[in-house]
């Protein structure tokens, strides 16, 4: 059969946001992929650059919209580095409360979205329904249902109220009771076995050499969490585990790095996390929640450079801040875990793959736009 | 692994569904609603006769949302500072409260209003007043907001003239 062109995106259901894919197809199978972004470009390293220290907080949580605290802690985690600050402990427990929660919402949307691309629509309604309760939490935290602009520099914006654990352990065990549901719907029905084992693998070998971090890495067989070998907020303190391939506990291990794999260790990980908040809200210390801040629009930065990672929900996110002492930074890099998976992970694993399959391929990456095209 | 097990799902057909419709419908009380906590951050309140007019909020937004607007009268009641008091423009503001938290009076706020419905995109652009608090629908009382900035000169004789 003759090779045609076939363009997905970036207004199909099937994409994974404001991206597009251009596929070359010969009869059903992909011989040639390739990514093409910039629907989402808001510049905003460069934007970074010409804002005070302050300003740039309500600024990243932008570049990663399901998670974005992650991008408030790595920035302001930076920001500590440079200034030399140790923040109080109990702004370290709150921030790993904050950071668990929102994985865990962010496990629901990937959840969600990937069930819809292979066809469980019941998931989908579920998932971004139950997403929401967490949301309530964070709209009595900090403020706000989506852009939190809670975790900043030297600690947290405000104290966590009193009758908060409370409410987020109601919504843990809501959250435990309904993740029996989705293993029924989802991940022990046969439909899935179908679709996803040995679809989308990821070659073990080469996982590394591709850049390939977070949940998809886990699911290659390497136990790589940066919340384990280089512990940030309180995740010391905490017992957790780090599930990899193939210890997947009650799940069947089948194959390394395909798609089915990549979905088991999302839904393992959000019983990990909901076992940190748990011990995180018990643990946590009384005390001063931030330090005191400088004036902020005369806010200098010691000159010199730092380098914060924090692992997200879709892999590892770093930032790289050079200040030369002055009010504003003078470059930023941020190292995005989805502009790996995107364009170069997915362009090569899509090769070989049948149509119907590059939905779920892409979905089961959890790849997030704006942080290709930041 | 089964082919039953997602039948299960069946179950929820008897259940209510998440969400609640809107308007409110009459039975749903007032829990049900779930309404805006305190800690929302919506539009601004601004106490005008506690404001200085010093200006830092509109040097700390980065969206350049908040203008200043001068208000003579002010200084006719013998305030300090200078009589001018922000605007904020709704269709630039991201509400992330750099604003309020840089307030050295503590005299500018954020509500927990956050419906703001107009045709007219220049209604989306007005002076916070103390005016803007809770009501029990949590939408902004446009006329009531702009009835006090007015008001507020009328209390000082630009309505006599």
């Amino acid at each position: 059969m003759k090779e045609y062109e076939l363009f997905i995106g970036p207004q199909h259901p099937g994409i994974t946001g404001n991206m597009m894919y251009h596929l070359w197809v010969d009869g059903d199978t992909v011989t040639k992929a390739e990514c093409n972004v910039g629907y989402l470009h808001r510049g905003f390293e460069k934007l970074m650059e010409s804002r005070l220290w302050m300003q740039n907080i309500p600024l990243v949580c932008r570049i990663c919209v399901p998670e974005p605290d992650v991008n408030e802690a790595a920035y302001s985690m930076a920001v500590e580095q440079l200034m030399g600050w140790e923040i109080p402990d109990r702004a370290r427990y709150i921030r790993t409360i904050v950071l668990e929660l929102a994985r865990i919402s962010a496990y629901l949307m990937a959840i969600g979205s990937y069930a819809g691309s292979i066809g469980i629509y019941t998931i989908p309604q579920w998932s971004m329904g139950d997403r929401d309760y967490i949301l309530d939490i964070f709209e009595q935290l900090t403020g706000a249902r989506v852009y939190h602009i809670y975790i900043w520099p030297g600690g947290v914006r405000w104290d966590i109220p009193a009758d908060l654990p409370h409410l987020i352990e109601k919504t843990l065990n809501y959250i435990e009771e309904r993740l029996k549901l989705y293993d029924d719907v989802l991940f022990e029905n046969r439909i899935f076995f179908d679709r996803a084992i040995g679809v989308g693998k990821i070659p073990c070998n080469k996982a590394i050499e591709w850049g390939v971090t977070g949940p998809n890495l886990r699911a290659c067989g390497y136990g790589y969490d940066v919340r384990k070998l280089e512990p940030y907020a309180a995740y010391d303190e905490i017992d957790f585990d780090v599930v990899s391939y193939p210890d997947l506990g009650k799940f069947d291990a089948h194959e390394a790095g395909d798609a089915y794999t990549r979905m088991i260790v999302r839904r393992l990980e959000i019983e990990q996390s909901i076992r940190i908040i748990r011990q995180a809200l018990k643990k946590m210390p009384e005390g001063e929640h931030i330090l005191k801040h400088p004036n902020w629009l005369r806010w200098k930065v010691p000159e010199g450079y730092a380098f914060s990672r924090v692992e997200s929900s879709k892999g590892e996110f770093g930032y790289f801040v050079v200040s030369d002492g002055g009010l504003k930074p003078v470059r930023i890099h941020v190292r995005g875990p989805s502009y790996t998976h995107g364009i170069n992970v997915a362009e090569k694993i899509l090769q070989g793959a049948n149509i119907a399959d590059v939905s779920q391929i892409l979905f089961s990456l959890d790849i997030c736009p704006p942080d290709i095209d930041r | 692994m089964s082919i039953l097990k997602p039948l299960k799902a069946w179950k929820h057909l008897a259940k209510k569904p998440h969400t609640i419709k809107y308007p409110y419908e009459e039975h749903v009380d007032m829990e049900e609603k779930r309404l805006p906590t305190d800690r929302l951050r919506g539009f601004h309140s601004n106490d005008l006769d506690k404001c200085i007019g010093c200006g830092l909020c509109g040097k700390i937004c980065m969206n350049k949302a908040i203008t200043y607007e001068e208000i003579p009268e002010l200084k006719e009641k013998g305030l300090k500072g200078i009589n001018i008091r922000p605007v904020i423009d709704y269709g630039r503001c991201c509400y992330c409260g750099l604003c309020v938290e840089i307030c050295p009076t503590k005299s500018l706020k954020l509500t927990p209003n956050f419906k703001l419905i107009s045709s007219d995109r220049k209604k989306f652009k007005f002076m916070p007043t103390q005016l803007v608090t809770k009501n029990e629908n949590f939408e902004v009382d446009l006329d009531a907001v702009l009835f006090n900035a007015k008001d507020y000169s009328k209390k000082f004789g630009e309505g006599e003239k």
